[in-house]
């Protein structure tokens, strides 16, 4: 190779490919506990191996290859039929999979890579290939003929391609950033298309019905585009689930608990950008599951129940949001240890509380019922750091719980950061989007109960409630004169229901989502801007942003004030 | 090749109440009509707010009412810079683009203590041209400046 070809640009691409082969791996053989694996998911395990291997040769990392080397021979009297399944070789497999993964994260990084420790594994792997050796010495696949020698050949790469483009339906990977440039591209073709639309209602061709067929079609094309361009984005959520099956297996192991995950709506599909960042909440929640959900086998067989604990990880569409449910069959939530926590953090609630209310506590900063701060759960990131992770993504998160039976917590969220369904507000002259998910009822002013509060500004009457007024007009120091009719929006944000006061409605609309900060910096109140078909840009209003501008945050639950807090 | 110290520099220039200004011709991106821009709450008045420059979102800032001119009416000639500073893309608001002039080095006079509007720190130099007096603003510098505030301190 030339050395003028600088080959690290390629580095980052062959690290995802890699870490996602290693992944499959990995899944594959957590499924081997279960049931005995199928011949095309030995082919996949083996080509996925042999994937990393040819890859690592070609951009020199002789150590990933030939430990990759030794994997995939094991891989190959698997399915050859040489090696049975065992206990002990998917414990090695796992082994083989945490060792690549740090030298693939090693590449990554720019650290060297342990060879005491690939020697070990390689030895290890070696004795399963040894052991199946006088049975396999006849055989072959008919791809590759037995390679004495570890170092990997570089010949096998063209054979692995089109394996690989025949496994995923011949994909490719793209940059995310030429992505958004496209999304960008399409939403300013739907504001052109929609300018184009306006003046073609007022021109005098447009009774002309090739004119107006022209129209009409370049609106239905757009907004095809439109919905292609969005659905790039979207893969299936399995891809995030599907890691926890080694997480489940591992925390399962270290509690000496006993636990199987089930995955059901592993199709459903969501935003790439989405899947990463709930990666840490979802992680929190299972580790939540196993170690104060799931009991100890000694305790669920006197219950009654099977000794092997289930979680359930379950994803489906519902609305045009996504419902992600973390299920376990455990014990259940304990009202009177919350409750007694509570107290003890100086969290108050009004008595008599529903369980709602009290499984909601979980939720309060600070709060933890782990007895000990073990080395599963419990470092002092708690179920508030899971809300505020799941708020920022605008979802939201609720527990349900039934003593004895198991706990259930559900995050509904949008499919994608990139569109917001929104409703136009306006105020004066000026146009606002707020969130629809975020809207409870709409109720002109004039029909509702108001009180005044002392130094609290207007409250006004909503479902046997006092709610906050929030006048936006004043947040925003928006001069607008007073309309004969304004409209009190009903929202909840961050828990919290307020009343937002606006001119006028407008219409629903689907917009796209563009960052303020990317030029400029963080305004509160705002969450975002977008583009109307006018051409002018509206902002995306912030709701829990503008509670907190107007000094009621999400530390108010229940009517009850809390002064400890306002991050 | 020339050598670097007689390198002659692109200037494009503007006016802003009865001074005249240059800036680097390569900061600069396009030159643009103002059209409606949307006001953005509680910030300074000379940060007029946010427009959509094919699909991105730019502040755009008065640079008269940054420098406290006091005539900042739109007139057919006030026009928006789009500059690109750093990775960002940033809008000022000018009275008037003048014209490019190319300045060779020696053109360029460090400045004395000087009565203009901008405030020395940002003033690369000053040029003579003719019978118009340049002021070289340092575009970088105060765009990314604290007073500015177009920039979360915290992200600097």
């Amino acid at each position: 190779m030339s050395p003028n070809i600088d080959v690290s640009r390629f580095h980052a691409s062959f690290y995802d490919e890699a870490r996602e082969h290693v992944e499959t791996i990995e899944s594959l053989c957590l499924g081997f506990e279960i049931r005995p694996p199928e011949p095309e998911e030995l082919d996949a395990m083996f080509r996925a191996a042999h994937s990393i291997k040819g890859g690592a040769a070609t951009f020199g990392f002789p150590l990933l290859a030939s430990t990759t080397h030794a994997l995939e021979s094991v891989l190959d009297d698997l399915r050859a039929g040489a090696l049975a399944v065992s206990g002990q070789l998917i414990g090695a497999l796992l082994h083989a999979c945490d060792v690549l993964g740090v030298q693939i994260a090693g590449i990554h990084h720019g650290t060297d890579p342990d060879p005491g420790r690939a020697a070990e594994l390689v030895r290890l792997l070696q004795s399963f290939s040894e052991a199946s050796r006088p049975a396999s010495s006849s055989e072959s696949c008919g791809l590759f003929e037995e390679e004495p020698a570890p170092a990997p050949r570089l010949d096998h790469r063209e054979t692995t391609a089109t394996a690989d483009a025949r496994a995923d339906g011949g994909s490719i990977r793209v940059e995310l950033a030429k992505l958004d440039a496209l999304i960008n591209l399409v939403g300013e073709m739907v504001i052109a298309q929609s300018m184009l639309s306006e003046i073609a209602v007022g021109e005098i061709n447009a009774r002309d019905v090739r004119f107006r067929t022209a129209i009409k079609s370049i609106e239905r094309h757009t907004r095809d585009l439109r919905e292609r361009v969005m659905s790039v984005r979207m893969v299936p959520i399995g891809s995030v689930f599907a890691r926890f099956q080694r997480v489940v297996h591992d925390v399962a192991a270290a509690l000496g608990k006993s636990a199987q995950l089930r995955i059901e709506g592993g199709e459903s599909e969501i935003d790439k950008v989405l899947t990463e960042r709930l990666v840490d909440p979802l992680t929190h929640l299972v580790r939540n599951s196993l170690d104060h959900g799931i009991e100890d086998p000694a305790v669920r067989r006197a219950a009654g129940k099977p000794e092997v604990g289930t979680i359930l990880l379950r994803a489906s569409h519902h609305s045009g949001q996504i419902v992600i449910e973390i299920a376990d069959d455990g014990a259940g939530l304990d009202r009177e240890r919350i409750l007694e926590k509570a107290a003890e953090r100086g969290i108050t609630i009004d008595e008599p509380a529903s369980d709602e209310q009290v499984w909601d506590l979980i939720f309060a900063p600070g709060f933890s019922t782990a007895e000990a701060v073990s080395d599963v759960s419990g470092r002092g990131v708690g179920m508030d750091v899971v809300r505020r992770n799941v708020s920022a993504l605008r979802g939201s998160v609720e527990v349900q719980s039934t003593t004895g039976a198991g706990t259930r917590t559900i995050i509904r969220m949008p499919l994608t950061l990139a569109i917001l369904d929104g409703l136009s507000v306006s105020v004066g002259d000026e146009t606002f989007i707020v969130p629809l998910t975020a809207i409870v009822e709409s109720v002109p002013l004039s029909r509702a109960k108001i009180a005044n509060v002392h130094g609290r500004g207007r409250v006004m009457e909503f479902r046997d409630d006092w709610i906050p007024i929030v006048p936006l007009c004043d947040l925003f120091g928006i001069l607008s004169p007073e309309v004969p009719n304004p409209i009190a929006m009903v929202f909840e944000a961050d828990g919290v229901r307020a009343a937002l006061l606006v001119d006028a409605l407008h219409n629903e609309q689907q917009v796209v989502i563009k960052s303020v900060e990317a030029h400029f910096r963080a305004v509160p109140g705002v969450a975002g801007a977008t583009v109307l078909g006018t051409g002018r840009v509206a902002l995306i209003l912030d709701l829990a942003g503008l509670l907190r501008m107007a000094g009621f945050d999400a530390g108010r639950r229940s009517g009850k004030e809390r002064t400890n807090d306002h991050a | 090749m020339l050598d670097a110290p007689q390198r002659v520099q692109e200037f494009l220039t503007f006016r802003l109440g009865a001074e005249e200004y240059g800036i680097d011709i390569l900061k600069v991106q396009e030159i643009r009509s103002i059209d409606e821009i949307t006001r953005l709450a509680n910030l300074p008045d000379f940060i007029k707010g946010v427009i959509d420059l094919r699909g991105i979102i730019v502040p755009i800032v008065d640079m008269r009412l940054k420098f406290h001119l006091t005539d900042s009416r739109y007139t057919d000639f006030t026009v928006a810079i789009i500059l690109n500073i750093g990775s960002r893309v940033v809008g000022i608001i000018v009275d008037a683009v003048s014209d490019v002039v190319s300045l060779a080095p020696e053109a360029i006079k460090i400045v004395p203590e000087f009565g203009s509007a901008i405030d020395t720190r940002y003033i690369m130099g000053i040029a003579k041209l003719d019978s118009r007096m340049l002021v070289l603003a340092d575009i970088d510098r105060l765009m990314t400046s604290d007073d500015m505030q177009l920039i979360d301190s915290a992200r600097r």
